[in-house]
């Protein structure tokens, strides 16, 4: 692989590649760390790199990057500290920066406004694999079969964990919701 | 929890367990028209399935950001300190040409079933071949025996043991070499040529590989010729 189609494979993937890694770690100086070492990874290993499974490899090498450093690091998110590298605030930074969807209700832009601001904490106590999962189905729209690729796990596997991840955000968001009863 | 005998026994509990996968149309289609029933006729889960769209909304409305332009700056860096080395001669090959992109191409497959039969085909031709040879062998002990029993019947000639019978690398034929048998002397002073001659008149089958008597006028007991 060229120096150019190189370069252009980290156009077309650093924008999913860095959302994974930041979504997964909750901490922007380590997701962008992280994202380039992936790609610095990927230039090393360009002999075995194919246009059609790039992206499945450059994620596949994020996460393991990310998983290796929230091993190493013992990481945990506390995310009622409110220290510069708090990924709730930064996350919540991000967020606010996106426009809400269209026509809603007054009540429903409260209560969709309370979930979009707590959404963010209940991926971070999500376990690391269901919050990988979550991040790629969600924010980077892939199939569950490219999400199977990525974990080398069942297609079977995949769904199910993306639906007890989701179950378990709505158990943690509950207290965000309020019913119409 | 609320049980609905009607909805097939599916309890709320069980249906709200199972709305990601009924909300993305995983379930199947049984299962599916269940939890819709029940979820028609409960405002509890009606209320849910609200809730859990909410979330998924929420999940489809997170923020997306691009990494800051350092990253590239820095990658960017890395690749023009590393560039590639020189190619090598097939690298342009083993580019656009991996194994199991050349599989997918129509001849080349053509050209690996073709290879796959010719071998097949040429390893049978050599196992006949080398089963013939080995039947040829057999039939070459087989004649020598009745022979040397002819002999011995006779009274002329006795051999401790069969001569050794080799195959010839170059014609692939059996052959016998009657130099490095051992036998025992003619007792009647007789050639082995002759006894031999009279023998086969013994035996009714003479295979076509009979060792050449020219063979035998040729050995030791050339002298002994009348």
């Amino acid at each position: 692989m060229t120096e150019d189609k190189f370069l252009a494979l980290f156009h077309e993937h650093k924008a999913q590649v860095y959302q994974h890694t930041l979504y997964l770690l909750g901490n922007r100086e380590d997701a962008e760390d992280i994202t380039q070492e992936t790609f610095i990874k990927a230039w090393e290993y360009r002999a075995k790199l194919r246009p059609k499974t790039a992206r499945s490899w450059l994620l596949k090498c994020a996460q393991n990057l990310c998983f290796n450093l929230l091993k190493r690091q013992k990481f945990q998110v506390h995310l009622t500290e409110g220290d510069d590298t708090d990924p709730e605030t930064e996350l919540e930074a991000l967020m606010h920066t996106h426009s809400g969807q269209s026509n809603p209700s007054p009540d429903e832009i409260v209560v969709q406004q309370e979930l979009k601001d707590s959404v963010q904490c209940a991926i971070q106590k999500l376990p690391p694999e269901m919050r990988s999962v979550i991040v790629m189905r969600e924010l980077n729209g892939m199939s569950f079969k490219e999400i199977a690729e990525v974990l080398e796990q069942p297609e079977g596997t995949v769904k199910s964990i993306a639906f007890r991840a989701r179950k378990r955000l709505r158990e943690l968001l509950r207290p965000y919701w309020r019913s119409e009863e | 929890m609320n049980r609905f005998p009607s909805h097939q026994d599916l309890t709320c509990t069980e249906v709200q367990d199972t709305l990601e996968a009924y909300l993305d149309n995983e379930l199947d289609a049984d299962t599916h028209a269940s939890v819709a029933s029940h979820i028609g006729s409960c405002v509890a889960c009606q209320d849910e399935v609200r809730f859990a769209q909410a979330v998924s909304g929420a999940l489809h409305e997170l923020p997306k950001s691009d990494p800051p332009s350092e990253i590239f700056d820095a990658v960017a860096a890395h690749v023009r300190a590393h560039p590639n080395s020189e190619p090598s001669r097939w690298h342009w090959i083993r580019q656009r040409f991996t194994f199991t992109d050349a599989l997918t191409l129509p001849f080349a497959r053509v050209g690996a079933l073709v290879c796959l039969i010719g071998i097949i085909v040429f390893g049978a031709y050599q196992y006949r071949q080398y089963m013939e040879v080995k039947q040829a062998s057999r039939d070459l002990y087989y004649a020598l025996g009745k022979v040397n029993y002819a002999v011995e019947r006779t009274g002329i000639v006795v051999s401790e043991k069969l001569p050794d019978v080799r195959i010839n690398e170059v014609s692939g034929r059996p052959f016998v070499q009657i130099e490095n048998a051992s036998r025992r002397v003619l007792k009647e002073k007789e050639n082995i040529t002759s006894a031999i001659h009279q023998s086969l008149g013994a035996i009714n089958r003479v295979p076509e590989h009979i060792p050449d008597i020219k063979h035998y006028e040729r050995s030791e007991y050339k002298g002994d010729t009348p």
